[in-house]
């Protein structure tokens, strides 16, 4: 597969799935249902939380949260696996330098 | 680094945390929370880092404090997501729209979930800078 079939199968995806998109928003008669409204009246009313996005991150998905959390923690855990083998190959460690 | 960088970096280092402070305890009243405030934090120590001397930035980075910081935060958001509803009512019942204390435990966890950005930011930072 060359460089212009990879273009043009990657605009034809972006096209199909534009129009798809637009087939089901037309037969949907509201977009996401009744979740929105949802979200936006329990968030004062249930938690007294003014910020809406902060009560659907923090409290209504807050599993969720956690494990976008958990992703940092374990990025962190990996850059310093990898670059502390890295930086001290072959070379006496020095703590106070 | 020259001392310009050095000294303008002991002015800000305190203003930057302070801002990100507010904006972390702030989540449910304005926007922002848990992610942008911990990024505002961590993006002070990364000024630290990269003016300041080897051995001054080693005293401020202790890596042990930091990795058991990133975990301690972790282990307060789950704490409260397991055991949180017990005592729900009478938070709830202590809390006012708009003020401060509100919106059940949004204030806890975007706390702790601010810890939990800055220190793995600055964890990775660190291996990056030095």
């Amino acid at each position: 597969m060359n460089k212009v079939e990879m273009i043009a199968a990657t605009a034809s995806l972006i096209i199909i799935s534009c129009i798809l998109i637009l087939i089901g928003m037309s037969t949907t008669t509201t977009m996401y249902g009744n979740v929105a409204r949802f979200y936006a009246e329990k968030s004062i009313n249930l938690l007294t939380s003014a910020n809406a996005v902060n009560a659907i991150v923090w409290e209504f998905r807050g599993y969720d949260t956690l494990g976008e959390e958990l992703v940092l923690i374990a990025a962190s855990i990996s850059v310093l696996a990898l670059l502390y083998r890295e930086r001290h190959r072959g070379k006496k460690v020095v703590e106070n330098g | 680094m020259d001392e310009i960088a050095r000294a303008s970096t002991r002015i800000m280092f305190p203003i930057i945390m302070m801002v990100g402070l507010a904006v972390a305890l702030h989540g449910h009243l304005s926007p922002g929370g848990g992610f942008a405030g911990g990024v505002i934090m961590a993006s002070a120590f990364l000024l630290v880092f990269l003016t300041m001397r080897e051995n001054v930035a080693r005293e401020i980075f202790v890596e042990k404090e930091f990795s058991f910081l990133e975990t301690f935060g972790g282990f307060v958001i789950l704490l409260i997501l397991l055991i949180g509803a017990t005592f729900r009512a009478k938070i709830l019942q202590s809390q006012h729209i708009m003020s401060f204390w509100s919106g059940e435990y949004t204030l806890l966890m975007n706390f702790a979930g601010s810890m939990m950005v800055t220190t793995a930011l600055v964890i990775i930072l660190w291996r990056y800078v030095r």
